[in-house]
């Protein structure tokens, strides 16, 4: 109906303006027409005469192919054009991941490139003063001035010898991201280009990488699966290819059984056949209990994981096991991790733990293990991304292990192989004092004692993103004298926000490249408008799900709205030419070697370079001498056209017995965690047990190795803080970037137990009527470190003794729509204002879920 | 109808259009002119209305003219006057809506492109005004010529294009100005902008075309 209805519009303005184009070109003809210019000039500044017939962009419109990047799920799809205007939005059929798969919140992009609130033109703060409170007073600057005086900043700190003082920070990001977030930190000369990544979900992939040595997102397969367990994912609303599972679930249900591990009733949980809502934080503990019953129910996956010689099982509750009677097959360590940590680990010990019932507990572990090895155990943020996280990470990951759906049909796969490159070398073309400002520290203090962030095996490998606002703060390694960041808000999106807003409010000279101003923007002292990524800028990202990987591209489908340049291509060129001006050329010749891989022309400008910079990184896709695997192209028009390479399809079970951790197996007791707790605790000259209690985890000696339960790490007493937080994002966020549309709010309640225009947290009625609260009270919630206000709603899809509220609403500096009365009030509160800054300091990532108490009250 | 009467009339209207065009553009130390000359012009029009013509400018610095222009017109964050017709016309607070794609047609039938400086959404006040402006260019130039089918058919246009789009939202606009304005500058030219073109359109629909229309029966 409603496409019916956007095309009979269409039609109408066909008509009308098929008339009065008719009517004037008579006058135009009357008046002599162009001629009359020879009589008498119009002084005309906004408009030219057309030189030439209306470049008739198509009336009837056309599909033309990009990318979502609205969540981590990287759709390819296509948009459709009409008259140069983007009208709605479509999976396309070309990915082989999502396919003509779509999800809601793809079609809010509409309203994000059409938002007035966008930020149209450079522009500078004429408010010295820095601070909450501090409407910054922005007026209109051009380009030039803008990244003149960004240059000079840069210069200054080049003369100086200060180079390290100037940092990079980056949110989200399209492939193209080096380009501004390594090599120009790098030839400007500072080490302090700070990542998202530890807001986002690293401990994540910290379980698949001690396990099976894979640093990554997993993808699942679920059209061949007969069971899917999840653990605080909720992939029909967010997590990764929400378009691709909310088309397949339904056929998945068919043949698969689930079960939703959340303390709360997601969108998952509303379609699957047990609901098993947690205690926060308590997740290993069902976790571990799970491989227990797993094992002495002698259900695990012996063409994977092997079996006792004799075949006799002697996995019996509390007793020990003699390794020398286990042989295993593609795994390592699971006679250890059961006498280690598994042995005692009863569904009965669980209960007391996770307030669920030994019987249930039983009765899912059980079904899953029988569906092995079709039978996924699939790990979200919920359970990870808190204190003590990364070992809940690796215990639910674990449980793959046992049934042998590790890089199997029906199981949990790795990404499969790709083939774009990265772009060139940055090492020419950093002189004495970028070297010399390189080598200093970073300013999240990854790699410390207390911030281990073993990424990929790694001391300090991995970022601290929230921690950076402490650097800042202390000044500690450094000061931080210019900054710039992109596509990033860590004002909104990081725990504990008020840090950042100290931190921002005392770097000196900070720059913001954005879409729209927000309450990073606030502080800073010049923003820059960016490309919108879906409709209007060059890049490319990478995805998998459905057994494929896809590179798919970000294409300017519209002429740019507004007076703006891309993040991560245009802006960098741009800037590299005013550092050029001012005597500094290296960034300039390094980006010159970018060349165009058809013609090997070096760029002439930003726009060439952001096309030249997009060929190179895929040339081996598109270029059929070149060509490595899955699709083929004739060349780069047609890969253009098509938008989306697609992988080989999965080469399943292709990694068994050649994993990429230390044994080469899959590791029940991490050899590889070992090497890397123990090459941290030399670094530090002391011994993992040292490490770990500086970093807050429970275990010591051999229990670090594996899987194990850690009691949850809470801030707050529950005498004081009755009541434990869950955060958790709504299906309509754009990664917090949407409040701004009209549609966002009007459709909140989308998410189960929201509201439109509002912001619920919601209670279970058993505690509301203990805490005497009621359907649209209006609320404090307090923790031990924030206040925010919102509205009261009573709700059965919340474990008694929680309180969950979606994050995204809560911005103050967002566009009119996203607060209530702009610069003063919020609409509702940010969770992240309410949420300790916490770490689970093994991955590094920010703590979310299950480790802030509340207090509620009346407002 | 005195034709002799009748261009001086749209003289002035030229005159008005353009000078309201420019103040819609990001403030210079040419804007207060372009005001000052405003109210000259308009003392001269036919659409007579009560306005404040005192010149309260000067006690504006530029700066806090640029500041104020930026958050009525500008942004970054709430935009509180939008001048763009598509957030008045097309519901959603959405711009280049259905009506954005008409105004970039009549712009087109008229052999007009945007220049290449102007980054801006067609719909945009000081495009509307320009066009206005342009219009009226073509009509006078007929005058000139005695292309009196020509003078009117502009005139017809003119019509149209108030009632379709700016007639259609200045006021709602300029309510918006007037709640916001933190300077006497934009909410004295907002009230000026709305009357005289409203007043400029009831007067083409009832009082030009009409007239025009029988003084060509006429001749």
């Amino acid at each position: 109906m409603k496409n019916q209805a956007v095309r009979d519009d269409v039609k109408d303005v066909e008509d009308h303006s098929a008339i009065s184009r008719r009517s004037f070109l008579k006058l135009m003809s009357a008046t002599g027409g162009a001629t009359f210019a020879l009589a008498g000039t119009p002084k005309l500044s906004i408009f030219d005469f057309a030189k030439t017939a209306a470049a008739k962009t198509n009336s009837k419109g056309e599909w033309l192919p990009t990318t979502c990047q609205g969540c981590t799920s990287w759709c390819s799809k296509q948009v459709y054009v009409v008259d140069g205007r983007a009208i709605k939005v479509r999976g396309n059929s070309n990915s082989k991941v999502n396919g003509i798969a779509s999800c809601p919140k793809a079609h809010l992009s509409l309203q994000q490139v059409y938002d007035p609130d966008r930020l149209k033109t450079p522009m500078k703060r004429t408010n010295p003063n820095k601070g909450r409170d501090e409407d910054p007073q922005f007026v209109p600057i051009t380009w030039d001035e803008a990244l003149e005086t960004v240059a000079d900043k840069i210069m200054e700190l080049r003369d100086n010898n200060e180079t390290h003082k100037y940092m990079l920070m980056r949110g989200r990001y399209s492939y193209m991201r080096d380009i501004i977030y390594d090599r120009m930190t790098k030839i400007i000369g500072s080490p302090n280009n700070i990542s998202h990544s530890a807001i986002c979900a690293e401990a994540e992939k910290f379980g698949p990488y001690y396990t099976e040595g894979e640093w990554t997102y997993r993808q699942y397969d679920i059209e061949n699966t007969n069971y899917i367990l999840l653990w605080g994912a909720d992939p029909l609303s967010a997590n990764r290819q929400v378009s691709y599972y909310l088309s397949a679930w339904g056929d998945a249900l068919d043949n698969a059984k689930s079960a939703v591990i959340d303390p709360r009733f997601s969108a998952t949980a509303s379609k699957s056949d047990e609901w098993l809502p947690v205690k926060p934080g308590e997740d290993g503990a069902l976790a571990v209990a799970m491989a227990h019953v797993i094992l002495t129910e002698g259900l695990w996956y012996k063409p994977f994981v092997g079996d006792f010689v004799d075949g006799e099982n002697r996995f019996f509750a509390n007793g020990m096991v003699n390794p020398g009677t286990f042989e295993e097959k593609y795994t390592s360590g699971l006679v250890k991790w059961w006498n280690i940590e598994l042995r005692d680990k009863t569904p009965e010990w669980a209960e007391a733990k996770t307030g669920l019932s030994a019987e249930q507990i039983r009765r899912v572990a059980i079904a899953f293990a029988t569906a092995a090895p079709h039978a996924i155990s699939w790990v979200g943020g919920g359970p990870v991304m808190q204190p003590r996280g990364s070992y809940a990470s690796m215990a639910a990951h674990a449980l793959n292990g046992l049934v042998g759906s590790v890089d199997n049909v029906g199981g949990t796969l790795k990404a499969n192989k790709e083939y774009t490159q990265s772009f060139p070398g940055s090492d020419d073309f950093m002189d004495d004092i970028a070297k010399e400002g390189k080598s200093h520290k970073k300013i999240d203090h990854r790699g410390r004692k207390e911030f281990p962030t073993l990424t990929k095996g790694k001391s300090g490998g991995g970022v601290v993103t929230n921690n950076a606002a402490d650097g800042i703060i202390n000044e500690d390694p450094n000061e931080i004298k210019v900054a710039i960041g992109y596509m990033n808000n860590f004002a909104f999106s990081a725990p504990q926000s008020a840090r950042w807003f100290e931190a921002l409010a005392k770097i000196p000279f900070l720059v913001h490249i954005t879409t729209n101003a927000s309450e990073f923007s606030w502080f800073s002292d010049i923003i820059l408008p960016s490309t919108h990524h879906m409709f209007e800028k060059y890049g490319y990202v990478k995805a998998h799900g459905n057994g494929y990987r896809h590179v798919t591209m970000n294409l300017p489908v519209i002429e740019p709205v507004w007076d703006v340049y891309t993040d991560e291509t245009e802006i960098p060129y741009l800037l590299a030419g005013k550092l050029a001006e001012r005597g500094f050329t290296n960034l300039l010749d390094h980006y010159q070697t970018y060349v165009d891989p058809e013609t090997g022309a070096a760029p002439a400008n930003e726009a060439e370079f952001a096309l030249y910079a997009l060929k190179h990184a895929t040339h081996k896709l598109w270029d059929p001498a070149k060509y490595q695997a899955g699709d083929k192209f004739s060349g780069w028009e047609e890969f253009k056209a098509a938008g989306v390479w697609n992988s080989a399809p999965y080469p399943f079970k292709k990694r068994w017995g050649k994993m990429k951790t230390a044994t080469g197996m899959f590791e029940f007791y991490s050899e590889t965690l070992k090497a890397a707790l123990e090459g941290h605790a030399e670094k530090h000259e002391t011994d993992v047990d040292d490490i770990l209690e500086t970093c807050n985890y429970q275990a010591r000696g051999e229990m670090a190795f594996v899987p194990h339960y850690e009691e949850p790490l809470v801030h707050g007493e529950e005498n004081e803080f009755p009541l434990t937080f869950v955060d958790y994002k709504s299906r309509l966020n754009r990664e917090g970037r949407s409040a701004n549309c009209t549609w966002y709010q009007e459709l909140r309640d989308l998410d189960p137990g929201d509201e439109a225009w509002d912001d619920v947290a919601k209670f279970n009625p058993i505690d509301a009527k203990k805490f005497g609260i009621e359907t649209g009270d209006k609320i404090k919630l307090v923790s031990t470190t924030g206040t925010i206000e919102c509205t009261a709603k009573l709700w059965e899809g919340v474990r008694p003794g929680t309180v969950a509220k979606a994050y995204g609403q809560g911005h103050w500096a967002y566009g009119r729509v996203a607060s209530k009365e702009f610069g003063k009030s919020a609409r509702g509160g940010n969770n992240n204002e309410l949420l300790p800054a916490d770490y689970d300091r093994l991955s590094g990532s920010s703590a979310f879920y299950g480790f802030a108490r509340v207090k509620v009250e009346k407002v | 109808m005195n034709i002799d009467e009748f261009f001086p009339i749209e003289s002035v209207r030229l005159e008005i259009y353009q000078l309201l065009a420019g103040c819609y553009s990001i403030p210079d130390r040419t804007t207060l002119t372009k005001k000052a000359s405003l109210i000259a012009a308009l003392k001269k029009s036919k659409i007579q209305f009560e306005f404040e013509s005192k010149l309260t400018t000067f006690e504006t610095s530029p700066e806090d003219l640029l500041v104020d222009y930026s958050r009525l017109f500008v942004g970054p964050y709430k935009l509180l006057a939008p001048p763009y017709g598509s957030i008045y016309l097309d519901g959603q607070r959405q711009l280049f809506g259905d009506s954005t794609v008409d105004v970039q047609s009549r712009y087109e039938s008229a052999g007009l492109q945007f220049s290449k400086d102007f980054r801006e959404a067609p719909d945009h006040i000081a495009a509307e005004l320009e066009f206005l402006y342009f219009l009226i260019f073509l009509e006078v130039e007929a005058l000139e010529k005695e292309n009196w089918e020509a003078v009117l058919e502009s005139l017809k246009f003119q019509e149209s294009f108030l009632n379709d789009h700016l007639g259609a939202w200045i006021s709602r606009f300029a309510s918006d100005v007037e709640e916001n304005a933190q300077t006497e500058f934009y909410k004295n030219l907002a009230i000026i902008t709305s009357k005289f073109v409203q007043g400029d359109l009831t007067n083409i629909k009832n009082s030009s075309i009409p007239q025009f229309g029988k003084f060509i029966n006429n001749n």
